[in-house]
């Protein structure tokens, strides 16, 4: 009997669990979106009014901007100071795939980041800030759209959860 | 009596399925909805089928068919 009743609190304990981080991992896409568009403005007014190197840029983002994504500008810069011969482009790569891990962006979101490394530190300034107004567009627009998604399935997932946990245990009594 | 508990089984899963599927329609998921309660009924028949055999072999002896 006992052993039937720590079953059930388990099942019970993990689907609950898996419901709320369903429910969750939209908004925590959207906190991730929210903190990099913010990370892509400071850059734009580093590259266009005060004109700083693109490693003293990256870590004065990181200074300023929440954990995990601060994580990948101060990577982006420590690589740089390092003078292995890379590009750019492949530094951004390897900055955002060493903390990819962390994030909580689908395949969508990293795909536009990496396509954002390609002009990074490349021909002018203009270049430069046109494409990283580009990308803060998509990632506007990808805000605009998880705040839809989340007031609906929030509540579903979580419901959800909890009612699959109950049918699997009484299934299985 | 051991029968009893299948009854209270199919009861706590029918009113389990039925909020589910009150959920996923709220949401405008009426697929899944539909495919919850499809999956509730095959449960629910799964575990009766047995009794059902059992009933029809009943009925047959008692007007000896």
């Amino acid at each position: 009997m006992i052993i039937k009743i720590t079953g059930i609190c388990l099942i019970m304990f993990s689907s609950t669990l898996i419901g709320l981080y369903y429910s969750n991992r939209d908004f925590f896409r959207q906190n991730d979106l929210k903190e990099i568009k913010k990370a892509l403005l400071i850059l734009m007014s580093e590259i266009d009014y005060c004109l700083t190197p693109l490693p003293l840029a990256m870590r004065n983002i990181s200074t300023r901007i929440n954990n995990p994504i601060s994580k990948i500008f101060l990577n982006c810069s420590d690589i740089i100071s390092q003078n292995t011969n890379k590009s750019m482009n492949e530094i951004w790569k390897e900055s955002i795939d060493n903390n990819k891990k962390e994030l909580y962006l689908n395949e969508e979101d990293i795909g536009y980041l990496y396509s954002f490394g390609k002009t990074l530190g490349y021909l002018d300034k203009g270049l430069q800030i046109n494409n990283i107004s580009i990308t803060v567009k998509y990632i506007e627009e990808k805000i605009n759209e998880l705040n839809e998604s989340i007031t609906k399935n929030k509540k579903l997932y979580q419901s959800a959860g909890i009612l699959c946990g109950l049918i699997i245990c009484i299934v299985l009594i | 009596m051991p029968e009893i508990n299948v009854v209270f089984q199919i009861a706590a899963v029918g009113i389990l399925v039925a909020v589910l599927n009150q959920v996923l329609n709220s949401v405008g998921r009426q697929e899944q909805a539909t495919m919850t309660s499809l999956a509730g009924v095959v449960i629910v028949l799964f575990w009766i089928v047995k009794n059902i055999s059992e009933l029809f072999s009943t009925v047959q002896t008692l007007f000896q068919l």
